[in-house]
């Protein structure tokens, strides 16, 4: 090995400490560019805006004459109103075509970090056999999580829930876009009460849908709270390809960890691998989203092992290796 | 950290595992721990010890009167326990205080950790670490090893630890993700599945965690027994005779397959050119590389995916710390001012 060769090791291994003692995802060096997301969204929505004003959007205006709303200047029928920022004609075919993802073209960080406990409250989630409930599970793995991530890579993590509420998925949704997370997450246990399996899977929000995924995401949005002409007109807007593809990368990298991790553990498990599939609450969430199905609650073997605060804890160190990894090949350092 | 008025630096390499740490320094000097720390229970304990904190095999010696800790368990430190972390402190402390460095001296440190360790626990090592170094860079023990023997290509180190088993494959590059395997079956496995296998033939022999560990350590190995494993141990209160020849054998031998495994699969993906010269370069390290017949078995179950030569590495106890010395020696000024 020559000294060179030497002299590049050496570098990389500064460069990775350095990443760590930094404590932030910030992909140039402290002190230098910044974030262009805030810039980009005022772009966006300025074009949008003038788009609105010149096209479609004047027929709608009316002087508000007497109405409840009287606080609005416009008086705009419900079904015209569009979801920023992509249905304007904003034209952003050019950036997609590109090969380098989205995130880093516009060097967006990630430091809000929303963990999300699947049902809760009135709302149980699937059981086992031995009366195991997924609520259960999905808290306290969300909280084990939640701690690793906070104290071990300094992120600011935050909770739809962290007791036994019981929350709609819009309100989910709404927390989480008040919150302006930069990622959201969400834990549940899936459910095969006729079959014994035992598979793990990741859901992520994208547009192709399969038969199955459909039907179960039709079993998990029962409590969204969303009228259906809501829920069509944010479907609709799947324009959004940064979200679509930072979805699928984080979803990659926590089923690639939950699966290897678990493997090791338990040879039986199956990969079902990443899917996409319209959850109300994936759909709904401004920012890229997940939804993590960490082990099959109606598998005996399975029931006895998620009771255990052991493999609990196991699973919150696999979730965090997978986020962990996905944030960073999005602060990988290109070749310069 | 801005660093101290100084006379001298001092370049340390320490590796700390799950079972044993150990450090090596640039004045010439090493040492080596096992990884306990313990605090007294109680005021009665603390007395009679004279200390507030003990270490290696003086805290596994008084263990009844200690909270013993074992921060690296399984190769991470534990969650939710800051005694764990408070522990790894400890640890480090204790090591560089063995060198001597002196107060006016500058510690500029490079530690290896297990690979799982470096994947979740990065910020709570450098933490604890970087009280008692000036400078500091954490790196993954199976790449300091490989670093010390100068194989950073187309080798693969095999970490034989107590907590988990990594493997590493070097092409020239820090190794990432998916250069790395780690089995959860390591030393301490081996050390439960022996107590499980001795309890069940022997129902009424008293062992316990450390005399099993002691039997591993002295006579552990694989394939044919040169000479029968006699130990020691309370029959009915009776010191006697034991021959566990057999149990012995088929512990230490379960690890093989799954390490075979692991050696594949990192080198089925690996460049296919460089393939063969990557069998040639296999490296057992760690503390379980010294059971018996361990490389010879390992390049036997690989026969059938080509020739293999598998080589146990000299001084297991001290590569790991020995090759974070050499990296923090070689490594430029100009990357240490940032650390």
């Amino acid at each position: 090995m020559t000294a060179e060769d030497k002299g590049h090791i050496l570098r990389e291994v500064y460069e990775d400490n350095r990443r760590v003692k930094d404590r932030t995802w910030n992909r140039r060096p402290k002190g230098k560019g910044g974030s262009y997301w805030s810039v980009f969204i005022i772009l966006l929505v300025a074009v949008a805006s003038v788009f609105w004003f010149t096209t479609g959007g004047d027929d709608a205006v009316s002087p508000s004459s007497g109405d409840d709303n009287s606080s609005l200047s416009l008086a705009v029928p419900v079904d015209s109103i569009s979801v920023m920022p992509d249905d304007r004609g904003v034209d952003l075919s050019g950036l997609t075509d590109s090969d380098v993802p989205l995130s880093e073209l516009f060097d967006l960080t990630v430091r809000t970090v929303m963990i999300d406990a699947g049902h809760g409250g009135a709302d149980p989630g699937a059981s086992g056999k031995e009366g195991l409930e997924e609520k259960e599970i999905t808290l306290d793995v969300s909280l084990r999580l939640a701690r690793r991530l906070r104290s071990n890579h300094g992120l600011n993590v935050v909770m739809t829930r962290s007791d036994d509420t019981y929350l709609t998925l819009r309100e989910r949704a709404e927390i989480t876009n008040a919150g302006e997370s930069d990622l959201f997450v969400s834990i549940h246990v899936n459910y095969f009460p006729s079959e014994p399996v035992y598979a793990l899977e990741t859901y992520y929000f994208g547009s192709q849908v399969d038969e199955t995924s459909l039907r179960l995401a039709e079993i998990e949005n029962k409590n969204s709270d969303y009228s259906v002409a809501e829920f069509n007109r944010m479907t609709n807007a799947l324009g959004d390809q940064i979200k679509l593809q930072e979805s699928r990368r984080l979803a990659q990298a926590v089923q690639s960890s939950l699966f290897r991790n678990t493997q090791r553990l338990n040879e039986d498990v199956s990969d079902w691998g990443i899917k996409s599939a319209p959850f109300v609450v994936l759909v709904g969430v401004h920012a890229p989203s997940i939804l993590a199905e960490i082990g099959v609650i109606s598998n005996e073997d399975e029931e006895a092992r998620l009771a255990t605060p052991e493999y609990r804890e196991q699973l919150a160190l696999f979730l965090e290796e997978g986020v962990v990894n996905y944030l960073r090949t999005m602060n990988r350092e290109e070749n310069q | 950290m801005p660093p101290k008025k100084s006379n001298s630096t001092v370049y340390i390499g320490i590796d700390l595992g799950t079972s044993r740490s150990a450090i090596a320094a640039s004045n010439g000097k090493k040492d080596w721990v096992q990884s306990y720390v313990g605090w007294p229970r109680d005021f009665v304990s603390r007395k009679m010890l004279g200390k507030n904190i003990l270490f290696g095999d003086e805290a596994l010696e008084h263990r009844l009167s200690l909270n013993l800790s074992r921060p690296l368990e399984q190769g991470v430190i534990r969650e939710g326990t800051e005694r764990d972390e408070e522990a790894v402190r400890e640890l480090v402390h204790f090591l560089i205080e063995q060198i001597k460095p002196g107060s006016a001296t500058e510690v500029f440190a490079a530690v290896g950790v297990p690979a799982e360790a470096m994947r979740v626990n990065k910020l709570a090592i450098r933490d604890a670490v970087k009280e008692y170094a000036d400078r500091l860079m954490v790196v993954s023990e199976p790449f300091a090893v490989a670093y010390g023997l100068g194989t950073l290509n187309n080798s693969l180190i095999i970490d034989v630890g107590a907590g988990t088993v990594d493997l590493c494959i070097m092409h020239g590059t820090m190794p990432g993700e998916e250069d790395q395997r780690t089995l959860s079956l390591g030393g301490d496995f081996i050390d439960r599945q022996l107590m499980n296998l001795l309890n069940e033939n022997y129902p009424d022999a008293s062992f316990s965690e450390t005399m099993v560990r002691s039997y591993k350590e002295d006579k552990g190995f694989v394939g044919s027994a040169r000479s029968r494993v006699k130990v020691n141990a309370p029959v009915s209160g009776v010191s006697t005779t034991l021959d566990i020849t057999a149990e012995m054998q088929r512990v230490c031998e379960g690890i093989v397959a799954p390490m075979a495994e692991g050696v594949m699969d990192l080198i089925t993906r690996y460049e296919p050119d460089f393939q063969e010269e990557v069998k040639k370069n296999i490296y057992l390290a760690g503390g379980g590389s010294q059971i018996r017949g361990l490389d010879s078995m390992l390049t036997d179950s690989l026969k059938e995916y080509g020739s293999f030569k598998v080589t146990v590495i000299d001084d297991p106890l001290f590569a790991g710390a020995e090759g974070a010395l050499a990296l923090a020696r070689e490594m430029p000024e100009e990357y240490w001012e940032d650390m």
